[in-house]
């Protein structure tokens, strides 16, 4: 509660022309932005220029912005706008496949962190490049639901889709998951053992 | 805000959970995701209960793990410093634009705006207006000092629209006019700026500070009577003054002169009222009246008759009863043929 309250009123010193505000706003919530923008656009210098871009918008726009007790999805869901007009900007330039708009970056590395018997390496290489499969759009709401932790209504505004579409690609997100993990029983079990310490 | 959501978690069927739901559970991913002392007991109490579907919990934990298995890519202290200085410089720049847009703009509009005035100024003092009476009509004429001056018909009063503003409150004449001027004079020893009044024809000035005078030029020849008050007259051509009183009349002729000969209308203000009074008058002249009132040209069939004289009084509100009386005092038939009036003898 105390923390939505600073946001509004962090929020309402930058709507008032507070540039000490728009310094708190880029540290607070630098972290996630460069996170989120470096898994859709995977170059650093790209991040980089989206987010100048962004933060210098709002300030230029702070007279006629909408108050918000959330900055963080304020910022995420402005940066992601951000970031899809930098790539239609570039296809304009260089021919890239269209179906770059649609790639996300979320790569799961479960033997570093549970396995580390060498023969089982291999097959757990072979999982992650499995689960690595899911669509950029899959991945995506991954991101946004378990590292983001937003709900399904901020999801959906976020990513341009319906309360109802955000939960249904969230579902086949984690079927196609579970899918994966049926791979290989023994591996799940190897897993739990190293999770559960 | 931890005790608060282990209340509600409390409340919960997690016996019940599927993996979707247990995925979709915001407690579950904080207990995954942050190990919080508070979760980890409250797990590990459920864990031991031995509930029904706890091997789901398993996979479920599993597939979360999996899912926060992904590490960030670290990111260098120094980029996020770089990055928030060019935003500062940016900011910086964006807002001395700002600036000097707001001060160009002052300028610009400023600017705009005492071109605008200069060239309202400009009309105002250059700009001159034109009252005209037409044939057969007389007009009033307000100044804006509050003078008036009644135009007789076929007659024109020119005056600056800055009339207050000029040094001497100036009007032009063409035809006839009977003025009042108003006297805003206060100390007559000093005549202060714009307590002049100056009506002008070709061949006059009337200089006044406040009177009533009768003002007429036709045909080359300028009359004016005084009324009230006092006047000075310069006629233009020979340069000499005269200095009038009530009741005086001055006829200044073709070459500028005086003259005395009498050939003009007697009363010189009559037509106010709608009248000539004629004093031993010739029909020339009044016939000479009646075109310049009317715009006719009228031949006389006779021009021997031009020369009587007559005396009384004439309407001349309205071009027939000045026909008429014509008609009968001397004794003619008159027949209009466009412009033009014939008298004809009866006989």
């Amino acid at each position: 509660m105390e923390k939505e309250y600073n946001d509004y009123d962090l929020w309402q010193r930058l709507l008032k022309g507070d540039r000490l505000a728009l310094d708190e706003i880029y540290n607070k919530n630098f972290s996630p932005l460069y996170h989120y923008g470096m898994r859709m656009l995977y170059d650093e210098e790209a991040v980089r220029d989206c987010l100048h871009n962004l933060f210098v918008k709002l300030w230029e726009n702070h007279k006629t912005l909408k108050p918000t007790d959330n900055i963080r999805y304020y910022l995420l869901s402005a940066l992601r706008n951000n970031i899809i007009n930098y790539r239609v900007k570039e296809n304009k330039y260089q021919k890239v496949d269209l179906e770059s708009n649609e790639v996300f970056d979320l790569k799961f590395n479960v033997e570093s962190e549970y396995i580390k018997k060498e023969e089982q390496h291999e097959k757990m290489n072979q999982l992650s490049e499995a689960m690595n499969k899911l669509t950029g759009r899959q991945k995506e709401i991954i991101y946004l639901r378990y590292f983001e932790e937003m709900d399904y209504d901020e999801i959906a505004e976020i990513m341009n889709l319906s309360k109802k579409g955000a939960y249904k690609l969230s579902a086949r997100a984690l079927e196609a998951l579970r899918e994966l993990l049926k791979i290989d029983k023994a591996m799940l079990l190897a897993i739990l053992l190293a999770v559960k310490r | 805000m931890v005790d608060k959501s282990f209340k509600i978690m409390l409340n919960k069927t997690f016996t019940s959970f599927t993996i979707t739901d247990f995925l979709d559970d915001a407690d579950f991913l904080r207990y995954i995701k942050y190990n919080a002392p508070a979760d980890v007991a409250f797990w590990d109490k459920w864990q031991a209960e031995a509930p029904a579907n706890l091997e789901i919990f398993h996979a479920a934990k599993l597939q979360l793990h999996l899912i926060l298995s992904d590490r960030r890519t670290e990111v260098q202290a120094s980029f996020k410093d770089s990055l928030l200085k060019d935003i500062n410089f940016s900011v910086n720049k964006f807002q001395s634009n700002q600036r000097k847009k707001v001060v160009r703009l002052i300028w610009t509009s400023g600017i705009a705006a005492s071109m605008l005035l200069i060239a309202f100024v400009a009309w105002f003092s250059q700009s001159i207006i034109t009252v005209k009476a037409e044939f057969a009509q007389n007009k009033l004429v307000h100044l804006p000092d509050g003078s008036e001056v009644q135009l007789n018909a076929n007659s024109v009063l020119t005056y600056p629209r800055a009339f207050n503003w000029k040094a001497r409150r100036e009007v032009h004449l063409t035809g006839e006019g009977y003025f009042k001027v108003k006297h805003i004079n206060v100390n007559p020893e000093q005549i202060e700026k714009g307590e002049l009044f100056v009506a002008i024809t070709k061949a006059a000035h009337v200089q006044v500070l406040g009177t009533e005078f009768n003002l007429k030029e036709r045909h080359n020849r300028t009359n004016i009577a005084l009324v009230k008050g006092k006047v000075r007259v310069t006629a233009l051509k020979t340069g000499a003054n005269y200095m009038m009183k009530p009741g005086d009349l001055i006829n200044l002729g073709e070459d500028g002169k005086e003259v005395t000969d009498g050939n003009q209308l007697g009363n010189q203000t009559a037509w106010i009222t709608g009248k000539i009074i004629v004093n031993q008058t010739s029909v020339n002249d009044i016939l000479k009246e009646f075109e310049d009132l009317y715009g006719y040209k009228v031949v006389l069939d006779n021009p021997a008759l031009g020369n009587k004289k007559i005396d009384g009084a004439i309407s001349i509100k309205t071009e027939e009863s000045l026909l008429f009386t014509l008609k009968n005092i001397l004794n003619v038939n008159i027949k209009k043929e466009g412009n033009t009036i014939y008298l004809k003898n009866r006989h």
